[in-house]
C-alpha cells in the first residue's frame, strides 16, 4: 500500500482534518453570536472541508491498493514493464498515482 | 430550552429517513469494513442533507449545531488525549511491563494465569487506556502462556469488556452526559453497576469454560466468584461518588485482590490435569511460587526496570488527586474555572432552540483530563529523573521479547488522531440529528409501537450493535443516546435506566466489534480467523444481552416502585 498522497502521510492528513474541524467552533460560536454572516459561513466550510479529508485519503489510498494489486497481478503474468525497470506506480516527482 | 415551532412529522418515511444516517454508517462500517473516521463524514453529511432538505435546517442553525458537537466531542477529547499520553508514558518507561511481569511472578496455575491477565489485567488496561491496546497487549502475552491463538484473542475480548463504559478513565459516561445530559448522575451510576455486574461474572465464568469447560468452572469458581464480588462492589461505590476512577479503581481493585488468593494454595500450584481446549502447550507441574520471585529468567526476558509500585505510580498520583478534588469544598473553588463557547437562538422548521451563553460549559480544573494530566507530569517527571526512559528504549531495541514501538509522538497521533476525527464527527453526526429533530422522529416512532417493557429489554441490545459497529462504547454512547433520552421520556421510562443498559450494550458489543476482533488476530498472526474468534464471543455477546435485557426490566421495576 502505497503510505503517501502527495507527499504527505495519511497521518498528517488526519491530523489536519481534526485541527480544521476544530476550528469550526470558535468561527461558529463567535460569528453567529456577532452575526458575521461570512465567518459562521467560514466555519460551515471549513466543517466541509475538514470532513472531507479522511474520505478522500481513504478514496485515493483504497484506489492505490486496487492500482498496486492489479501490478501485481500483472507482475505474476510477467507484463509490467514498469515494475521490472523498479519504477513502480510513482510519478517522476515520486508521488503516488 | 428547545420549543416546538410545529408539530413534527412522525411518519414512516420521516422516520426511515432519519434511520438513514445510522444505517449507512452500519453498512459502510460492517458491510465495506470501512475505518469509523471516514464512515462517519458519510453519515454526517447525510445527516445534514436530510436535516436541510426534510427539517427544514436553514444553513445557520446547521452551523450552530455542528459547532456545538465539535464543542461536545472537545469535552470527552479532553479524556482521550491524556489518557492516551498517560498509556505512552507509563509503557515507554516499562511501566507496563513491570506490571505484566508483577502478575506472572504472582502464580504457576495456568487456569489461574489465564483468569489474572485475560480478565483482571485486561480489564485494568482497559480501566486506562482502551484504543484496543489491552486486547493488542494481552493476546500476545496470553499466547507466550501456551493459550491456543483464537482463544488468546477470545478470552481478553472477553474479559475486557465490561470496563469500556467506566474505563479509559469513564470517556463513554461523559460521552453519554455530553449528548444526553443526565438528570440523574447518581441514579444513572447506580442502575448502570447494576447492570454491569452481568458482564462482570459472566466474564469470569466465561473465560474458564473456554479454558477447560465444566472442570475449569469447578476449579475456578472460587477465583471468579471473589474477583466478581470485588469488582462489581468497588464499581457500584465508586461511581455513586465518582464515576471518572470507577472502572480504573474497580480493576485496579481486583488486581489487589489477586495477591492473596494467589497465596492460597489452590492457586499457587498448578491444578489437577483435565482437558484444555484453550492450551496448545502440555501442562506445567511446577511447583509453588510462595510469593518468592524467580531468580534467573530461564525464557531470557529482560527484568523489569521497577517495582509494582513505582510502575503504578503515576496511576495512584491521579487516584488521589481525583478524590481531593472530589470533596465538595474543593469541588467548589476549583469548579468556579468553567469555559464554553456563547450560541445564539436558532430555529429549525419544527425545533426552536434557545441562545446559550456560554453553551455547555466545563469546568477545566476539575475536569478528569486536566486530573489525568496532574497524573502524567508527576510519573513523566519521575520516570525521566530516574533515567528508565534511555534504559527502556535500550531494552526495546536490543531484547527479542520486547517488540520496539515507534517514536512517542507517532505513536500518539497513530492513536489519537484518527479516534478524535471519528469522535468529532461522530457527536456533529449526533447533534445534527437531534437539534434538526431527526432523533425526536425516531424516539417517537419507537415510542410508538414498542410498549415500554419491551424497549427496556432492547435498550441494551442497541447499544450492543452500536458498539459492534462503531468498535467503540463511547461512539455507541454518542450514537444512541439522545435516542434512548427521548425515547424515554417519550415511554415514561426512567432515563437513568435506559442510559444505563445503553452503556452497559455499549461495553459488551465491543466483544464482537470487527475492529477489535481484527486488532487481536492482528497481534497474534491469525489475520483471516476473526470468524473463529466471533464464534467463541457472539454466544456471550447473546447470552450477557439477554441477561442485561432482563435485569433492565427488574432494575426499572423496582424504580418505579421506589427506589433509586
Amino acid at each position: 500500500m502505497t503510505a503517501e498522497i502527495a507527499g504527505l502521510d495519511p497521518l498528517q492528513l488526519d491530523t489536519i482534518a481534526f485541527v480544521v474541524l476544530l476550528s469550526v467552533l470558535p468561527l461558529v460560536s463567535y460569528g453567529a453570536v456577532q452575526g458575521i454572516v461570512p465567518l459562521w459561513a467560514f466555519g460551515l466550510a471549513l466543517l466541509v472541508a475538514g470532513a472531507l479529508v479522511p474520505l478522500v485519503t481513504e478514496l485515493a489510498l483504497r484506489e492505490d491498493e486496487d492500482d498496486e494489486d492489479g501490478e501485481n497481478e500483472d507482475d505474476e503474468d510477467g507484463e509490467n514493464e514498469d515494475d521490472e525497470n523498479g519504477e513502480n506506480n510513482e510519478d517522476e516527482n515520486g508521488e503516488s498515482a | 430550552m428547545v420549543a416546538v415551532v410545529e408539530q413534527l412529522p412522525v411518519d414512516a418515511l420521516h422516520w426511515l429517513v432519519s434511520l438513514g444516517p445510522i444505517l449507512v454508517l452500519l453498512v459502510l462500517l460492517i458491510r465495506y469494513s470501512w475505518p469509523a473516521h471516514v464512515a462517519a463524514v458519510v453519515a454526517m453529511f447525510l445527516a445534514a442533507g436530510i436535516a436541510v432538505a426534510l427539517f427544514q435546517t436553514p444553513a445557520l442553525a446547521l452551523a450552530v449545531a455542528a459547532a456545538k458537537g465539535v464543542w461536545d466531542a472537545v469535552f470527552i477529547l479532553y479524556v482521550v488525549w491524556p489518557a492516551l499520553l498517560m498509556y505512552l508514558i507509563t509503557q515507554r518507561a516499562g511501566a507496563l511491563y513491570a506490571i505484566q511481569k508483577g502478575l506472572q511472578d504472582f502464580s504457576t496455575n495456568d487456569l489461574f494465569l489465564v483468569l489474572a491477565f485475560g480478565w483482571v489485567f485486561v480489564s485494568f488496561l482497559q480501566g486506562i487506556t482502551g484504543f484496543g491496546a489491552p486486547i493488542a497487549i494481552v493476546a500476545p502475552l496470553l499466547l507466550a502462556l501456551g493459550v491456543r491463538p483464537v482463544y488468546a484473542v477470545a478470552i481478553p475480548l472477553i474479559g475486557h469488556a465490561w470496563n469500556n463504559n467506566f474505563g479509559t478513565l469513564a470517556v463513554g459516561w461523559f460521552a453519554t452526559d455530553s449528548v444526553a445530559p443526565m438528570q440523574a448522575p447518581v441514579e444513572t451510576a447506580i442502575h448502570t453497576s447494576l447492570l454491569h455486574t452481568i458482564p462482570i461474572v459472566l466474564g469470569g465464568f466465561a473465560i474458564a469454560w473456554l479454558y477447560g469447560r465444566s472442570d475449569a468452572l469447578r476449579h475456578a469458581w472460587p477465583m471468579i466468584v471473589v474477583i466478581a464480588i470485588v469488582q462489581s462492589v468497588a464499581l457500584l461505590l465508586v461511581s455513586i461518588y465518582s464515576p471518572f476512577i470507577a472502572g480504573f479503581l474497580a480493576a485496579a481493585a481486583a488486581m489487589v485482590a489477586l495477591y492473596p488468593l494467589s497465596r492460597w494454595d489452590r492457586y499457587d500450584t498448578q491444578h489437577q490435569p483435565f482437558d484444555r481446549p484453550a492450551m496448545s502447550e502440555q501442562m506445567r507441574q511446577d511447583v509453588a511460587t510462595d510469593g518468592g520471585t524467580p531468580a534467573e529468567d530461564e525464557t531470557g526476558e529482560p527484568e523489569p526496570l521497577m517495582g509494582l509500585f513505582e510502575a503504578l505510580l503515576p496511576y495512584l498520583v491521579l487516584l488521589v488527586v481525583a478524590v481531593v478534588v472530589a470533596f465538595p469544598a474543593v469541588d467548589e473553588i476549583l469548579g468556579q474555572v468553567e469555559v464554553g463557547f456563547p450560541f445564539p437562538a436558532v430555529e429549525t422548521g419544527y425545533l426552536e432552540h434557545d441562545a446559550e451563553d456560554p453553551y455547555e460549559p466545563f469546568a477545566i480544573l476539575t475536569h478528569p483530563g486536566t486530573i489525568i494530566l496532574v497524573g502524567v507530569v508527576v510519573g513523566w517527571l519521575l520516570y525521566r529523573r530516574r533515567g528508565y526512559y534511555e534504559e527502556w528504549q535500550e531494552v526495546m531495541e536490543t531484547s527479542p521479547h520486547v517488540e520496539e514501538e515507534p517514536r512517542f509522538r507517532r505513536s500518539l497521533l497513530e492513536n489519537g488522531a484518527p479516534a478524535s476525527l471519528a469522535i468529532v464527527l461522530l457527536v456533529v453526526m449526533a447533534t445534527i440529528m437531534v437539534d434538526s429533530g431527526q432523533i425526536t422522529v425516531l424516539a417517537l416512532g419507537i415510542a410508538a409501537v414498542v410498549s415500554p417493557t419491551i424497549y427496556l429489554f432492547l435498550a441494551n441490545a442497541i447499544g450492543v450493535l452500536g458498539a459492534f459497529m462503531t468498535g467503540s462504547n463511547t461512539a455507541s454512547n454518542i450514537m444512541f443516546s439522545p435516542l434512548h433520552d427521548q425515547a424515554a421520556a417519550e415511554l415514561e421510562l426512567p432515563q437513568w435506566t435506559v442510559l444505563g443498559a445503553q452503556m452497559t450494550g455499549g461495553a459488551v458489543g465491543n466483544a464482537i466489534s470487527p475492529s477489535n476482533v481484527v486488532l487481536g488476530t492482528g497481534t497474534v498472526g491469525i489475520v483471516g480467523d476473526e470468524g473463529e474468534v466471533l464464534r467463541k464471543t457472539i454466544p456471550w455477546v447473546l447470552a450477557v444481552t439477554v441477561l442485561v435485557g432482563v435485569l433492565t426490566i427488574l432494575v426499572a421495576g423496582f424504580a418505579f416502585a421506589g427506589g433509586a
